[in-house]
């Protein structure tokens, strides 16, 4: 991009000359919460329960989800707006619940919509057909139902469902509107047996989402100008809507399976004692359990992926808390780098990188602290880490020339796959319904990461290239894989530079042609059109 | 010449305002003083942390036209330090401000 485009676009989105100032200051700022911020986790974490927020229920049981606006306790003792799928089941009204299913199961429900503006459910990571995918493309109007019938035909995993209405999908998500759909099978519950896992108790669903509050407490969508160009970032990091929980554990094994909810932001995931890192087990990601627990420090979610990780607090000294946190990352804001060479702008010109990363009173990449975890005494526990979990899918992978994808922005201020922007008429893709195919996921030097996420199927990472310093050296096989591209996927965080290379078969049972979206998950990305339908043809 | 730079930050209404004024105050106090004589301002806001050991508390709070403050989130200290003992951080709180032509500082909040 030449100085003048790359000015014309700086003036566009990223506001006027301090901005590279405003990025020193507020990183000095995240430091100085981040040491305080350790005592003042007084807020219990919310857990799925009989009814209320996340109550789990059998997903056959469910037949009918209000999307609805409530008013709802975010911060405790103050009513904010607050946006939630409704469902009424056995007299009890759950809010967002956790639905759980078998693979073979099938769910039957209607969607009503109550919200002011048009919706639709998309199923995430579950293998459906396009209308009960549920896209943009299939929406439901104020106070119409869109009805939704279809077997659950995946792995067990973690899956969830969210808001996927073209342009209202980022303010429907940060309103609240998300809920994990949890498939179980004979894995699964082998493993629970072995390390005697409850969920809710031992096993944890744990939701992260940032989120920013008015001065009066009240949950807030307001878009600067940075944030339509790199997706919101939010003054507080909610655990299940939690700001600053704690969660009272045992020392013994607990399994917490991770969303990153968020809209836009990333996170690196650690475990922390003190100053000392805890190991901690990768178990699954977004297609479910991994053949064998992988041994981690840290490791990065982008948007909507997730991770399934076992922690073994007997690895935890005394009765310190343990916090998950977020490490210090570079965020890789890097839209006005040189394509060519992939530096940054000359001196003199402004470093969009530092104006993104002042958009939030935590900067993208920021150290921060998630969840404090008080380590209580409680009976011996023997249980054990198993060496194997699961058997994953033969690797199915085509042989011809990879399919590519160009991640970047046109300097406009629009970010592109492959220079398209979404258009709802047209696919510019078309695969043939069962045919192996090899996707080459490349992000321009000049960009920022993406978190790349394709409907239909779930995919299969090869190889990653060029990835920057801080992702390769998590790697740990001689392609580049992170422990998290070990598994199933549906979603994929190509960070600036990078090239990533995904192994997708495109079988699947249903008759006559398919149209899905390969978009990214930022959803202010989203919503601005990096976004593109593609055709499976029967 | 942080204050320049400062000036700098506010003119261009970078989004990274409201911290840049909270460290502003914090270590250096406000950059533009009000006519000499105590004055005070009520308040509304929600707390982002509280240091109980240095008697000071951050709050996000709405417009103070009293004080001819705009929206901000801001650290004061709170003349009795008592009052913090059984706040919270993200507690919604009323609040009055006094300044007094050289310091700002709570005198009530709950």
């Amino acid at each position: 991009m030449s100085i003048t485009t790359r000015r014309k676009f700086l003036a566009a989105f990223a506001g006027a000359g301090a901005a590279g100032l405003g990025g020193v200051l507020w990183r000095r700022g995240a430091a100085l919460a981040a040491s305080d911020r350790a005592s003042q986790f007084t807020n219990r974490l919310r857990l799925p329960a009989e009814s209320g927020l996340y109550a789990a229920v059998a997903a056959k049981d469910v037949k009918q989800l209000a999307a609805s606006e409530l008013n709802f306790e975010v911060l405790p003792g103050i009513l904010s707006p607050f946006w939630a799928y409704v469902a009424e089941v056995g007299g009890k009204r759950l809010l967002n619940p956790t639905l759980l299913a078998r693979s073979g199961d099938s769910i039957k429900l209607s969607m009503v919509n109550r919200l002011k503006q048009p919706t639709i459910i998309h199923w995430h990571g579950l293998t459906n057909d396009d209308r009960n995918d549920g896209t943009g493309v299939y929406l439901a109007a104020t106070g119409k139902e869109y009805d939704y019938a279809f077997k659950v035909r995946d792995r067990a995993a973690n899956y969830w469902y969210h808001p996927h209405p073209y342009g209202f999908t980022a303010e429907q998500a940060y309103m609240g509107l998300a809920g994990l759909f949890i498939v179980k099978d004979d894995d699964e519950e082998k493993l629970a047996r072995a390390l005697d896992l409850d969920l809710g108790v031992t096993d944890i669903p744990l939701v992260i989402q940032d989120r920013s509050f008015s001065f009066e407490g009240r949950l807030e969508y307001r878009l600067t100008r940075d944030q339509i160009f790199m997706g919101f970032l939010g003054e507080e990091i909610l655990v299940n809507q939690t700001a600053r929980p704690y969660f009272d554990a045992a020392r013994r094994v607990h399994r917490f399976r991770i969303l990153n909810g968020s809209n836009a932001r990333s996170y690196q995931l650690a475990f922390a004692q003190g100053g000392r890192l805890l190991d901690y087990h990768l178990i699954g990601t977004d297609g479910g359990l991994l053949e064998r627990p992988e041994k981690v420090r840290e490791a990065f979610i982008g948007a909507a992926q997730r991770l399934d990780v076992l922690l073994d607090l007997r690895a935890a000294s005394g009765s310190e808390p343990v916090f998950l946190k977020s490490l210090a990352f570079d965020p890789m804001h890097n839209e006005s780098f040189d394509e060519k060479t992939g530096k940054p702008p000359a001196a003199g010109v402004v470093d969009d990188h530092a104006a993104h990363a002042a958009a939030g009173t935590l900067p993208d990449g920021a150290e921060m602290l998630l969840l404090r975890i008080n380590v209580r005494s409680s009976p011996e526990y023997r249980g054990q880490i198993p060496s194997r979990l699961s058997r994953l899918p033969k690797l199915a992978v085509g042989t011809g020339e990879p399919r590519r994808f160009r991640l970047g922005h046109d300097g406009n201020g629009n970010w592109t796959i492959n220079g398209w922007r979404f258009n709802m008429h047209e696919t510019p893709v078309t695969v043939q319904r069962g045919a192996r195919e090899i996707w080459l996921l490349q992000n321009n030097r000049a960009s920022m990461p993406h978190p790349a996420h394709i409907h239909g199927f779930q995919f299969r990472v090869l190889e990653r290239r060029d990835s920057p310093a801080q992702v390769r050296s998590l790697a740990t096989r001689n392609n580049g894989l992170l422990p998290q591209d070990l598994g199933l996927l549906d979603t994929v965080l190509v960070w600036p530079g990078e090239s990533v290379r995904i192994a997708l078969d495109f079988s699947h049972p249903f008759s006559g042609d398919q149209i899905y979206m390969f978009h990214c998950h930022n959803l202010e990305h989203e919503d601005t059109g990096m976004m593109i339908g593609y055709k499976v043809k029967a | 010449m942080k204050r320049v730079l400062l000036f700098i930050l506010f003119a261009a209404g970078a989004p990274g305002g409201a911290l840049a004024q909270q460290e502003s105050m914090g270590q250096h106090g406000m950059q533009a003083a009000p006519a000499a004589g105590q004055k005070t301002a009520k308040g509304t806001g929600l707390i982002q942390r509280i240091d109980r050991d240095k008697g000071v508390v951050t709050i996000k709070h709405g417009p103070l036209p009293a004080l001819n403050m705009t929206a901000m989130t801001m650290t004061y200290t709170v003349r009795d330090s008592r009052q913090l003992a059984n706040l919270k951080p993200l507690q919604k709180v009323e609040f009055e401000l006094a300044y007094d032509g050289k310091d700002y500082a709570i005198t009530r909040i709950k």
